[in-house]
């Protein structure tokens, strides 16, 4: 208790917030560079952190940390450019909004539905991590495989105007998760023997270019600004404000994402898909969604934060890091000297209290560091297109670059950038895209495992919490089904 | 108010800013050379063949694996202490992908002139040539140094009835074991084959995407074992009991573990050793001084205080030396090359 009481004593000096404030800004600009988020962000800080006091390179990746996670959503909002792949989801109502000149609202709402969630996540990694750390030990590949065919079933809920479009669009996304090395099998498949697919094709040169480079396409053609002939309207407050009025989504995506992160398999990008989709269904007005509903900006982004505190528990309690970015901050703790694993809480270090501290310190820090920034940002949807079209190929092109500094990547973009257009003019749901994509690689692989260790498909009914999730599964393909026929019958 | 928050906002932008130049500083003055010609260092590294090499340009060492991983850091930790002794800008990129395939095939196609250099894993990047078909060859490359080495461990969930090598290969005559690898065909699921053939039991490969997830599959009950790397496991003992070490000598940091030699059982051990090697042919002056040099940068207390805090267990093989443990993991692994499936 005294450790707690003293890192937050130790964050609190003006050094301290300093560190803090320097990092969430820092974070913020790299999470709204597409190609650029919170690994490659934390991964370019260790170096220079060799020789720096712990507790100062600590905060500031706590502060790049949950600024990045946040940032990416200033570009998805704005350009409907995803600025870290957790962002994807944020793309689908988000810019709709920029677009009818409302982007002040999107960007509040992105804004206070990140902190809430980063919040109430860091909290939890904070106070409970020994408790909750415990969770991850019971899923397994059985359970992981449930989840993500759970996740799998939303599509066809979520094919709002054509089931046989959004099952189609679900199906090449996760013909495109099939791409890659196989694990199970130990080949590479459908790489037509290009190294750069080898892993699998980049999920963010994909999706910049899938929701990026479309969108530039699509305003060339209209030659029009981003909002149009409207007027901005609306203000960052209005956005604010309908984080809290829409309480019910904030806490439940929150949860939700607190669920992901810290569940082996899942991670940001489901969390802010599965929180989308989830809002999308529940709510009375979800037809309008991928219109500009403000719910749907609310929904991935108090999600994706909200992975932030909890993806560490498993990484600070086991040693094991669940994300890339956990990975790259376990690499950071234990170069200053903070093991992690089960010892770290028995003779816990004040250093290490501090950076929780600061984890959740840096959610205030993300609203205060950005107020100065959206104003002007906002701005770039009345830019006349001839400036701004360039301007995002631009930025899309380098983002895909940078991912990983392979041409080849590039290319992917400008491939899905195209197809995008395409898709969208036939009114494909990108959002069951994105869901195969996302999901696709977690459910096979799964399957593979648990067939390998249980011989057959028992596993289904006989471990409860895959019981449950197959429960959840049958609700969640069939109740779409019944609600459909029923307005089909009441129409006529 | 208002004038106050603006200002404050232009502060933080003038702080950012200049934490940013600070953060380009130490590539920038390497960035700002990449442009002049390669011509000019080719000519210099021939008249002073037989004499020695002074770098004049950027040395470029490629990783195989992302930014910020184990491998990546360990490089960046130590480019301070090399650029110091060559007393020019190294520069530390990352080719990650396709088990290594990408970093190897790019720095064996450059130029042999000691200006780019390799930093890969032994014996992943020879299990990748052979697996994939890669158009070089590990042994070839010329060999500086090899910094570390990290052996393999038999681990099983803490609490398991199979405490000890001899419980396990009792168990396997009657129950169905699994064990946990990274993947079929890569360097832990041949290990863990090796291991097999030399324990004489029979128990089911489960593969998942990476160390990580493996050891999280011995702890959530999935598997039976994982044969894995020691680093995977180190933070971690709480959960995971590790049953015997798979190499000649029991681990400094592991001295109440039984190594498998004093247990009987001898058979090719692929523990994981980092190291920089140089493309084919590249002339032996400058060979001969990147060994000199890279010898006496990893020997600097700074660098020795990073390995020991970050858990390496440092074990230094020159030039020869380290050719010749990796000829060695490519007559294994050819002659285990049927279980690469």
């Amino acid at each position: 208790m005294t450790e707690i009481l003293q890192g937050l004593l130790s964050a609190i000096t003006p050094v301290n917030l300093g560190f803090m404030l320097l990092g969430t800004f820092v974070g913020i600009i790299i999470g709204a560079l597409p190609g650029l988020g919170p690994t490659t962000g934390i991964a370019l800080l260790i170096p220079l952190t060799f020789g720096m006091n712990p507790a100062h390179a600590l905060l500031l990746a706590a502060g790049i940390y949950q600024g990045a996670m946040y940032g990416g959503s200033i570009t998805s909002v704005l350009l409907g450019i995803p600025g870290t792949p957790t962002n994807t989801a944020t793309c689908f109502d988000g810019y709709p909004l920029s677009q009818k000149g409302r982007s002040y609202e999107g960007l509040g709402a992105s804004l206070v539905a990140s902190a809430i969630g980063g919040f109430f996540s860091c909290v939890c990694l904070l106070l409970f991590t020994p408790i909750v750390s415990r969770v991850v030990l019971f899923f397994g590949a059985p359970e992981q495989f449930m989840l993500a065919m759970v996740g799998l079933g939303i599509i066809a809920a979520s094919s709002h105007e054509s089931l046989a479009k959004g099952i189609l669009s679900g199906f090449f996304g996760l013909a495109i998760a099939t791409i890659g090395y196989d694990a199970i099998t130990g080949y590479d498949r459908f790489t037509f023997g290009i190294d750069y697919m080898a892993d699998g094709v980049e999920f963010m040169a994909i999706v910049v270019g899938l929701f990026g480079l479309s969108q530039a396409i699509a305003l060339a053609e209209e030659a029009r600004t981003i909002a149009g002939d409207t007027k901005l309207s609306g203000s960052l407050m209005d956005g604010a404000k309908a984080v809290f009025k829409n309480w019910k989504i904030t806490l439940r995506s929150t949860v939700m994402g607190m669920f992901l992160g810290i569940t082996p398999g899942a991670g940001g990008s489901a969390a802010s898909m599965l929180a989308y989709t989830t809002a999308q269904n529940s709510e009375p007005d979800g037809d309008t969604f991928g219109e500009g509903n403000i719910k749907g900006v609310v929904a991935p982004e108090a999600a994706n934060n909200a992975t932030i505190g909890t993806a560490l528990i498993p990484t600070l309690a086991f040693g094991i890091p669940g994300s890339p970015t956990c990975a790259v901050m376990m690499g950071l703790l234990m170069i200053h000297n903070i093991l992690p694993g089960p010892q770290l809480f028995m003779e816990s270090s004040s250093t290490l209290y501090t950076f929780f501290w600061g984890l959740i310190f840096t959610c205030f820090a993300i609203v205060v560091v950005s107020l100065p920034l959206l104003k002007f940002f906002a701005k770039v949807t009345v830019v006349p297109y001839q400036i701004l079209v360039p301007a995002i190929v631009a930025l899309c092109f380098i983002g895909s670059y940078s991912i990983r500094g392979y041409l080849f990547d590039v290319f992917v973009t400008v491939f899905f950038g195209i197809l995008g257009y395409f898709l969208k003019k036939a009114r494909f749901p990108m959002v069951c895209f994105v869901l195969g994509l996302v999901l696709g690689q977690m459910a096979e692989t799964n399957l593979s495992r648990s067939l390998i260790i249980y011989g057959d498909l028992s596993f289904l009914y006989t471990r409860p919490i895959t019981l449950v999730l197959t429960i959840l599964l049958v609700a969640v393909i069939v109740l779409p089904i019944l609600k459909r026929r029923k307005t089909a019958r009441d129409a006529v | 108010m208002k004038k106050t928050v603006k200002r404050l906002g232009f502060l933080l932008l003038a702080l950012a800013l200049a934490t940013e130049c600070i953060g380009c500083g130490g590539s920038s003055d390497s960035s700002d050379t990449l442009g002049s010609s390669k011509g000019s260092s080719v000519s210099a590294s021939n008249t002073e063949e037989d004499t020695t090499w002074d770098p004049k340009e950027p040395i470029h060492i490629v990783g195989q694996s992302e930014a910020g991983s184990g491998p990546d850091l360990f490089v960046r930790a130590l480019q301070p202490y090399l650029q110091e002794e060559l007393d020019t800008a190294i520069v530390v990129e990352n080719a990650a992908g396709s088990g290594g395939k990408i970093a190897c095939t790019q720095v064996w196609k450059a130029e042999p002139d000691g200006y780019t250099l390799l930093a890969h894993s032994s014996p992943l990047t020879t299990v990748t040539q052979i697996s994939k078909d890669g158009e070089y060859n590990i042994p070839d490359f010329e060999h500086i140094i090899s910094f570390d080495i990290t052996p393999y461990v038999l681990a099983v969930k803490k609490g398991s009835p199979i405490d000890s090598v001899e419980k396990l290969v009792e168990a396997a005559k009657t129950e169905k074991l699994s064990n946990s690898n990274s993947g079929i065909g890569g360097a832990m699921h041949l290990q863990s084959m090796i291991m097999k053939d030399a324990l004489g039991i029979e128990y089911d490969e489960v593969p998942y995407n990476g160390s990580n997830p493996c050891v999280l599959a011995v702890m959530n009950g999935d598997v039976t074992m994982s044969v894995v790397a020691y680093d995977a496991v180190i933070n971690n003992q709480e959960e995971v009991e590790i049953l015997a070490v798979l190499a000649d000598e029991r681990l400094e940091l592991l001295p109440d573990v039984p190594c498998m030699k004093e247990l009987g059982y001898e058979f090719p051990f692929l523990s994981m050793r980092r190291g920089v090697v140089a493309p084919p042919e590249t002339p032996k002056a400058v060979v001969d001084r990147l060994i000199e040099a890279f010898a006496v940068a990893v020997e600097e207390p700074g660098f020795q205080k990073y390995a020991e805090e970050s858990g390496v267990s440092m074990d230094v093989k020159l030039g020869e030396e380290y050719k010749m443990i990796d000829e060695a993991y490519y007559d294994t692994v050819m002659q285990y090359v049927d279980y690469l499936g």
